[in-house]
């Protein structure tokens, strides 16, 4: 394995630019390894799979390492749920162990789920209700979960999101 | 031996599908960044203020285009060095920002600004430099990408197809979906939806793994593969193929302009293959 990995292009190409000195190239082969390895955690690291679906809920801090995280590309990631909905709903209710009132919407999501708030045409769907919504979103990736709970209520000429205290965490779905 | 000529040329190819995929879905962003978002504000605690101001993510878009196409019709490095610096933050910016955060186009758009960050900075360097170095380089940015979506999808909901059979056979409005979903019944289309993740998957780690042959014909199958996901798709994949595809192509003419330069009259002492463990031909193909 270490064999391998030292005879592999990008190492070799890394060490000969390092050996004359061509730091800038070093530098962005550093870089591509670095990013390679973190995404090579997701899979390889059950203790760090947690971050890696919790960054996706906006739910990693400090700042700075969720930063980090968005230069490792992440394109369909994951198994991402969100339900949307006036009123709060149950975890029985996301479990399926009771029915899903008419007026929930209930969606698919390809990567980041909490984008379902902040981008693009769905964004509108928030100032539009003028009124408090709920948004669940449910992630798995290999046996990990994270459930958050997002609020989204008018305030001002803004409307106010944030990560409710109930969202739940558990080791598997 | 400096390779000015040779660098202009493949900066153009890289630039201009960069700009191009920039700029595809320009009416989308203008209409968000410059409509939506600053008529319906959010806050969000989790964002640092400057990331959540509405006119830096519409300077942050609008910053790259007026450079890059400026960089593409300069012949002067300094210029390349500018734009691409620019282009590579600007990217930066959005992938962190409230209204963008994690738009694969912004993601994409980053690592193929370094590399084009890479070949400004790298002017005046040996066209066998370049050779050696930008065909990895690049192989390594598209690997890179492919990787991160390939592992994402390494779960059970991806590899039955329960999510795909969501995302797209049940959501999708576009293409062929809805008559899909008119003429299949459920079991069938839950089976077409498996095979297309299974077939997903196996691609992206196939591009993936490309980086462990970096040569001429493994950038140009990457090139065709992108290329083939925006033709299945939506033209809109194009944002997020366009600048990887450019980088890709661009290499493609930094290794073979390498080899035009190999004449009885200039070849040089190891070939630029050679440095790196390829044989010649393995490095021609």
């Amino acid at each position: 394995m270490a064999g391998f990995l030292i005879d592999h292009p990008l190492i070799r190409s890394w060490r000969l630019a390092w050996r004359r000195r061509d730091l800038l190239t070093a530098g962005l082969y550093l870089l591509l390894i670095s990013a390679a390895g973190v995404a090579l955690l997701l899979p390889l690291c059950p203790r760090c799979r947690h971050g890696f679906v919790a960054a996706q809920h906006l739910r990693v801090r400090p700042f700075s390492c969720w930063a980090a995280l968005q230069f490792v590309p992440s394109m369909y990631n994951f198994a991402n749920e969100g339900w949307i909905s006036d009123r709060p709903l149950s975890t029985a209710m996301l479990d399926g162990r009771q029915p899903i009132p008419d007026h929930v919407v209930h969606t698919w999501i390809n990567h980041y789920p909490t984008r379902f708030i902040t981008f693009g045409a769905a964004r509108l769907a928030v100032p539009y209700e003028a009124k408090t919504m709920h948004f669940y979103f449910r992630s798995r990736y290999q046996g990990e979960q994270v459930d958050s709970h997002y609020v989204a209520r008018p305030s001002g000429n803004a409307v106010l999101v944030r990560l409710t205290e109930d969202e739940v965490d558990s080791a598997g779905p | 031996m400096p390779a000015l000529e040779t660098t202009h040329r493949a900066m153009r190819i890289a630039l201009s599908l960069w700009l191009l995929g920039w700029i595809c879905k320009v009416g989308f962003f203008t209409e968000y960044l410059f409509g939506i978002s600053p008529r319906f504000p959010l806050r969000l605690d989790f964002f640092p203020g400057g990331l959540c101001e509405n006119w830096t993510s519409a300077a942050a878009y609008l910053a790259p285009i007026a450079v890059a196409a400026w960089a593409y019709l300069s012949p002067r490095p300094a210029v390349w060095r500018y734009a691409s610096a620019v282009m590579t933050v600007s990217a930066a910016v959005l992938c962190l920002h409230l209204n963008t955060y994690n738009d694969v186009t912004f993601v994409t758009s980053f690592w193929a600004g370094l590399w084009i960050c890479w070949l400004a900075w790298q002017h005046a360097a040996s066209a066998e430099t370049l050779a050696v170095h930008g065909p990895v380089l690049a192989q390594g940015v598209i690997s890179l990408t492919f990787l991160g979506g390939a592992l994402g999808k390494l779960t059970p909901e991806y590899w039955s197809g329960e999510a795909l059979y969501h995302l797209y056979i049940l959501q999708k409005e576009n293409f062929l979906y809805p008559w899909l979903r008119e003429t299949f019944d459920p079991s069938a289309l839950r089976a077409m939806a498996a095979w297309l993740s299974r077939g997903a998957i196996v691609v992206e780690l196939a591009v993936a793994c490309g980086i462990a042959y970096p040569c001429r014909r493994t950038l140009r199958l990457s090139a065709w593969v992108m290329a083939g996901i925006v033709l299945v798709s939506t033209w809109y994949l194009f944002s997020v193929m366009g600048a990887l595809i450019g980088v890709a192509l661009a290499a493609v003419e930094l290794s073979k302009a390498a080899e035009n330069r190999s004449s009885p009259n200039h070849r040089p002492a190891v070939h630029p293959a050679r440095s790196i463990g390829l044989t010649q031909d393995q490095a021609a193909n």
